[in-house]
Formats: C-alpha cells, structure tokens, sequence
C-alpha cells in the first residue's frame, strides 16, 4: 500500500466552558473529539459519518488547522502539520483545501464568482501569473459544470446546487492533493445532491484528489467512500472498507444508525428489522464512563461503564469495532429491489 | 387504509396561489391547480423538493398563508364537506387546534423561548376548553407522557432550551394533538433531526395516527421517510401534482419521468451501482414556468407535443393499484408504467 498523504494519531480537541465575565473560570470541557485516529491514502476517500454533535465538523477545523487542537499529531507527507509556520504553512495550504456545508453563507455576497474562485491565487501569486487568473478561473467554472460566461455573476444569481459548485470550484483552484469536504450536499435537494455528488467522483478521478467527506447521510457517505469512519462523541466507534461497514457493522451504534435509516421502498415496511435507539446523545460536556454509547446500547452491561473497549478488530469483527461485544447482526436488512 | 365513503376529511381542488404583486409584473405562480384528498385514518405523503409548492399548499389549507404578498387565485378547501377559502375567519381560527393542527420542521423556532413547554401546551387547554392552570398542566404532562417525554410531570415545567431537538419535535407533536384534531399536518416534521431520532419521531406520529384514526399529510423530500409511512403519494413539481398512487404502486411502477428521477438521485445504502443519475438541469423559475409540461426541458423523453401541450393528471392502468388510483401528469404515462423503476428507458 502506498505511504498514507495523512495520518491523523490520538487528536484530541476540548473546549473550554467558562463562567465568569470579568474573572473567567474553566468549569468545565467540550469533549468535542477525543482521541480521533486514521490514514487517508492518496486518490481515496474517506467517509466519516454520525450525528450532530458527534465531533466530525469540529474533526474538520482541526484538520484544517483552523482551530488549535488539545493535543494529538497529524502528519501530512511525514511532516508534522502543527509544526509547519511561515511559508511552509502557507505552502502546504495549497495542498489541502474544504468544501463547506451551506453554500449560501460560505460564499461572500459582495464579490462576483470571478472573484471568488480567483481569490486563491492572490494569496498564492505563484500558482497563477495576473494575466492568466481569467482564463484559470474560467477552465475552473467549466470544470465543475458552470457556464464561463458567469464569470462577472454574483452568488444570489445561482441556485444552491449551483452555488456548492462554485465552492468546489474554489476549492480545486490550487490544485490541492486533499479536500475535506464538510457535508456538502446535505443543504440539496436529491436530484441536485446527486448532480453534485457525481461532480465530486469525476473529480477524484480527474485530479487524482483525496477526500475526507463528511456526511450524516449513510446513503451518501456510502456512495462516495472507499472506506468509513463512524464517530459517537467524538470518538471513532468503527472503521473498516465501506463493504465492511455497511454489509457486516460490529458496532451496535453502527447497526443502529444503519437500522434508522428509512428504506425507499414500501415493500419492506414492517419485514426488516429495527434497532430502535432510546434517548438522546448525552452532552459531549459530560460524556459517559467507559464505553461512550452504553446510556442508548441494547448490549450493555456492566463492564461497558468501567472499561472503555478499544477500536479494534475482535474475533467476530474483521476490522475494527470499539465494542466489548462487537458481532455481526446479521446481513443488513436492507432489501434488493 | 380506511375506506370512507362519504366525504373525505380534507378535499382540496384545483387550488391556484400566486406570489408578488402584477402591477408590478413579477408574479411567481405557487401553486398552479393542485387537488387532493385524504380521508379520516390516512396518511398522504406529499413529496417534492424546494420550491415546488408543497409547504404554500398546508399553509393554504390551515389558512396561515401570508396574504400579502400571497394570492389565492382560485380552487376550493373544503373540510369535511365545508368550503374553507373565504369563509369567516373567526371560523377558521376555530377549525385550528380544534380540527386540524399543524406542526413544522425547525421546532426550535416554533415555540416560545420565554414559557415553559407546558404552558405553551396548556394555553390550548385554557382558552380552549376553559380549564384552570393547574388541570391546563396536568393535561399538558399527560400529553408530554403521551409523546413519549421521560418525567413528563417534571419537564413540563422545562423551557425549550432545555429541551433536546427530538424532544422538542415530540413538545410540538403533543402540542398539536391537545385538542384532538382529525388532521394532522406535518410539515417536514424530521427534516432538521437525526435519523436515529427521525426514526423514532415517526414511528410516533404514524402510531398516533393509527390510535386515533387521524389523516395525515406529510410533507416532505425524503423518499425514504415517505416510503416507511405513507398510504398514498402525491408528487409535486412546479406547483402541480405531477403523480398520485398508493405508496406500494408509486414506487413499483412510476409512471412520471419527475418521480423516477428522484428515485434514481438516491444514493443507497446497498451501495448498488456507480454513478448515480440525477435529472439534468434546474427546477424552472416560479415566475417562468416552461410552456407545456413544466418538466420537459429537464425530461430525456420530452418530444414537441410536451412542448406545447400541458399533460392533465389522468387516470393509469396499473394492474398493481387499487382502482384506478395510479395517476400521472404526463403524455407517454403509458410507456413507463410498466416498467421496473431501474429500467433504462431510451427516449
């Protein structure tokens, strides 16, 4: 296999929660993500899933280096991403770049389209002389399936499907090896997610791009992704090849989450199984001992509030499951049509 | 499903609603004839993406629109049998609650940051039907317990920000419910939630609404919610209900171009298939419906005839519906009937 372009060890990311307005005391943390590792290839796709508040986004900043994290390394090509100032940080943001989630508030309403997606070479001169930005910023808009002609449009001018391409366009104008992708087809509607998820498969192969996607559509995560994380606050629970995961989950939140998602199909009503999950996610502010999911678990016993499992492969699960009691449910109850 | 056979519970016919002012001459045409039916026990999906009418619609019928900047143009409301446009509107703050609720998608925003959940849901109670505060929130508790809220006697004395996002949908649902409605309108009610909780929610709603025989409609752009509750399915593009059938025929034979579009756009969990393929293009501007058929620009089979002409809603001869309850707006309903939804029709 080849050498992973990141590799991501125990990152971990706490917020503080202050009380106090003159004389600020920390009461308490955000345990927002909390020991997150993993590799990402070069041409591969990631796909992490869960639900609000499970950390992905916040995953995202951090990798992004957008946010400092508490503690944890990320490696890009073998060099520390933390360590890396000046020009070499600069240098290496060409390399990686994001896609953001709402493609209303992510792009600036004052500036024209042109501006937009040319605005990454006025921070990087290098990539692009002055006089050819134009055209650049053109074979761009034609890449991602907008009109050149829009190049002097503004964002209200264009629908939301059209707008994340804009963002997309932004996105691949340095020619970056990696894109985080921060739900970027979760604002669509379906006809116009798929017109933008097919978008992001022809560039991966086009581009030769890594993703890391984030997503809480399991259909969507699963269309894209070569292999998937799944974080329960702020913890990976699971990880595996895309097959893995969505053909044999270990996990039981894994098998829940798969469980709850409906079925597009009326034929199956009531014939599949249902794993139906009580209660809410507790607060990442106080998450619960030992095992993270055992509140909502249909497994759990006591030893899941003592002990944490550890995210790894067990003798029923082929890949890694952060569970004492990690199995296979049984095939998935999803139906062939 | 229940059969009724006198009048349904909620009829609405060739309902028109238009947006903006025409001195002005921006006017978008909204809704441009949509009829539906539902009857006491059923739940109807209506299923479209942005824009293509579906929310105008509820607020039309629960006669929460805005008026301005919307227009009610033409069409007719009627409540088992009881002309509801135009009519006192007195009468129709009466109807609200009383026989016909609604509930939204961003729950959130929908209840008062400043009351507690119970006093919200007491108020009903109140003024409604007259009660003291103290029976008002003991009958709020009981529906909170009926909505599945852990310690109910307790949280009802909680404010919405104490509440969480599922919680707050279950806050709404028991809100609308207080006063016994015979329709239930939901709208987007999982839209904003995640799916474990989306799952619960509307194993909920379909549950009550089994319980107490109440009609449904579900709006929604979700084509897996829709296919796990759904009795009947109405499909909306442009401000027109493009295709109606039950929920097992709807998806078995789709009969629309629209509608199998939107099934092949959905990625799916068995991972089944490569590229997905989505319908080409954009849905039109409200305020420059295509001639014809709205759907033939983005439509593979469009000819000239869809050009010109606007297909009516007709009658299909599914052998798999019941009746002649399969429906579509479209010329060549025929010739994709009979075909699986996978099948790559060539135009």
């Amino acid at each position: 296999m080849s050498q992973p372009i990141l590799q991501v060890k125990d990152l971990v990311k706490h917020f503080p929660i202050t009380r106090g307005v003159v004389f600020q005391k920390t009461v308490g943390q955000v345990h927002a993500v909390d020991g997150v590792s993993f590799d990402l290839h070069p041409g591969e796709t990631l796909g992490v899933v869960g639900e609000s508040g499970c950390g992905k986004s916040t995953l995202a900043q951090v990798l992004m280096r957008l946010e400092p994290p508490t503690s944890g390394t990320v490696t890009f090509d073998g060099e520390d991403l933390f360590a890396k100032s000046g020009a070499a940080l600069k240098a290496w943001r060409r390399d990686m770049q994001v896609v953001l989630q709402d493609p209303y508030t992510s792009l600036n309403p004052r500036k024209t389209v042109g501006d937009i997606v040319g605005e990454p070479f006025e921070i990087h001169p290098e990539v692009a002389p002055k006089g050819e930005r134009r055209r650049k910023v053109q074979e761009l808009l034609d890449v991602v399936g907008l009109n050149p002609e829009h190049i002097r449009r503004y964002p209200h001018q264009f629908s939301g499907g059209q707008r994340q391409r804009i963002g997309i366009a932004r996105a691949l104008a340095l020619r970056p090896r990696v894109i985080v992708c921060d739900e970027p087809v979760s604002a669509l509607d379906v006809s116009i997610q798929a017109q933008v998820m097919n978008l992001l498969g022809e560039l991966q192969t086009e581009f030769g791009l890594s993703y890391i996607f984030i997503a809480h559509d399991l259909g969507v995560v699963r269309h894209l992704s070569d292999r998937v994380a799944v974080m329960y606050l702020g913890k990976i629970v699971e990880t595996g090849t895309s097959e893995e995961i969505y053909e044999r989950a270990t996990h039981p939140y894994t098998q829940a989450l798969l469980s709850s998602v409906p079925v597009p199909d009326p034929a199956a009503r009531g014939k599949r199984e249902t794993i139906r999950l009580t209660g809410d996610v507790p607060s990442p502010a106080a998450p619960p001992s030992g095992c993270r999911f055992r509140t909502r678990c249909p497994k759990a016993t006591d030893l899941c509030a003592e002990q944490e499992p550890a995210l790894a492969a067990g003798p029923a699960s082929d890949h890694p499951s952060a569970c004492h009691y990690a199995e296979v449910y049984r095939t998935l109850p999803v139906p062939s049509r | 499903m229940t059969e009724t056979a006198a009048a349904p519970l909620l009829e609405v016919s060739d309902l028109r609603v238009e947006f903006g002012n025409p001195r002005h001459g921006d006017v978008a045409s909204v809704l441009n004839g949509v009829s539906y039916q539902v009857s006491a026990g059923e739940t109807l999906a209506v299923l479209g993406e942005s824009g293509s009418g579906k929310s105008v619609t509820a607020q039309t019928v629960m006669g929460i629109l805005d008026t301005p900047p919307g227009r009610i143009t033409g069409g007719s409301v009627r409540f088992k049998g009881e002309e509801l446009l135009g009519a006192d509107p007195e009468r129709r703050r009466l109807l609200r609650g009383e026989s016909m609720a609604m509930i939204f998608q961003d729950a959130l925003s929908a209840l008062n940051p400043v009351y507690t959940v119970g006093a919200q849901i007491a108020e009903q109670f109140r003024f409604r039907r007259g009660m003291s505060r103290k029976d008002a929130m003991v009958k709020a508790a009981e529906l909170l317990d009926l909505v599945k809220i852990p310690n109910a006697a307790q949280r009802v004395r909680e404010y919405p920000h104490q509440f969480s996002g599922g919680m707050r949908q279950r806050a709404m649902i028991a809100m609308s419910l207080a006063l016994d409605p015979e329709l239930l309108i939901a709208d987007e009610p999982t839209t904003a939630l995640d799916v474990t909780v989306q799952a619960q929610i509307m194993e909920l709603l379909d549950e009550l609404c089994r319980e107490r025989t109440m009609g449904m409609i579900l709006i929604t752009h979700d084509l897996g919610v829709v296919a796990e509750v759904a009795d009947r399915i109405a499909v909306m593009y442009a401000g027109r209900i493009v295709e109606e059938a039950d929920a097992a025929s709807l998806y078995a034979h789709p009969a629309h171009p629209y509608t199998r579009g939107l099934m092949a756009s959905v990625p799916r969990l068995d991972g089944g298939g490569g590229q997905l393929d989505p319908i080409p293009g954009l849905p039109p501007s409200l305020s420059a419906i295509p001639p014809g058929c709205p759907f033939h620009p983005r439509c593979a089979h469009a000819e000239d005839r869809c050009r010109s002409e606007l297909p009516s809603l007709r009658a299909l001869d599914d052998p798999d519906a019941t009746g002649d309850d399969h429906r579509a707006a479209c010329h060549f309903a025929e010739r994709f009937v009979g075909a699986s939804p996978e099948e790559v029709l060539t135009p």
